[in-house]
């Protein structure tokens, strides 16, 4: 298989389109997954701001350094193109939640984790979506965000926490 | 050994999004395919080569007339050569500014 370096190469040197396509299939699915959690869930806004993401991609691609993992570089653009939505349009109303069952006796299933993603604070939910989700490493994640380490860390283990609470239908006890 | 947290399984287990026409339409959002400058700049160079040539010759050929044989002077290699100097300076320009594009 090709590897993106090669792909990437191709689409700079003679705009080749069916490397470019290649590369969009490649990584489609890791990116509209992150956005769809940034996103909480919203599939439609996810999935329009994947295509911007890619559309800026294909702007910026002179800009990648191979040094950094393509899927690392797409995840950026595609935290960017988040939050700088997110910065412009109010957030959301979280929806309603389900009414809560024992979380003992039922398997958690990844749309209700898409749910209640909704119930963190947007750093919590990046943080989470990138260490996790992707399996990103805490520094990776900390370039992503522009927050320092420590910050990331933390912001994972609270969210972690919340998202337990919230997934268990158990009540707030803090902010 | 303890089994793995299914709350973090769940976190770290992304489904697959299948692409259903997404990469399709990214497509067809992209800028129009670029055109290769090189072949333009080419092609303009053959002219300029041609034309520098068209004005030039006579005036080459009635100096060398004097000093050279007219049989050696309407030789195939002669005329060749003008239109080989033309295809190189075209080709060094398309490549210098094709280089220049990408970059």
């Amino acid at each position: 298989m090709t590897d993106d370096a090669e792909l990437v190469a191709r689409v700079l040197a003679g705009d080749d389109r069916r490397a470019f396509a290649e590369l969009v299939r490649r990584h489609q699915s890791m990116v509209r997954g992150l956005l769809r959690r940034l996103c909480a869930g919203d599939a439609a806004r996810a999935d329009d701001l994947a295509q911007e993401s890619f559309l800026a991609a294909y702007r910026k691609l002179g800009t990648w350094r191979g040094g950094a993992r393509l899927s690392t570089w797409l995840c950026a653009i595609a935290y960017r193109a988040w939050a700088s939505q997110a910065r412009r349009a109010p957030q959301p109303v979280p929806p309603e939640p389900a009414p809560p069952r024992p979380a003992a006796d039922r398997a958690i299933e990844h749309h209700d984790l898409l749910r209640a993603l909704s119930g963190l604070r947007e750093e919590e939910r990046s943080a989470l979506a990138l260490t996790c989700g992707l399996e990103l490493t805490h520094e990776e994640a900390a370039e992503i965000l522009g927050s320092p380490v420590g910050t990331v860390k933390s912001l994972v283990l609270r969210g972690k926490e919340k998202l337990r609470r919230l997934l268990a239908a158990e009540p707030e006890t803090s902010p | 050994m303890t089994s793995p947290d299914p709350f973090d399984q769940l976190l770290a287990g992304a489904p697959y999004l299948p692409d259903e026409g997404f990469t399709e339409q990214v497509m067809a959002r992209l800028p129009p395919p670029r055109r290769d400058p090189r072949a333009r700049v080419l092609g303009l160079a053959g002219l300029a080569a041609a034309a520098l040539a068209a004005a030039t010759l006579p005036e080459a050929l009635r100096s060398l007339a004097a000093a050279l044989p007219a049989t050696w002077l309407l030789s195939p290699p002669l005329l060749a050569s003008w239109l080989c100097a033309g295809g190189a300076l075209g080709y060094a320009t398309s490549a210098l500014l094709g280089g220049r594009a990408q970059r």
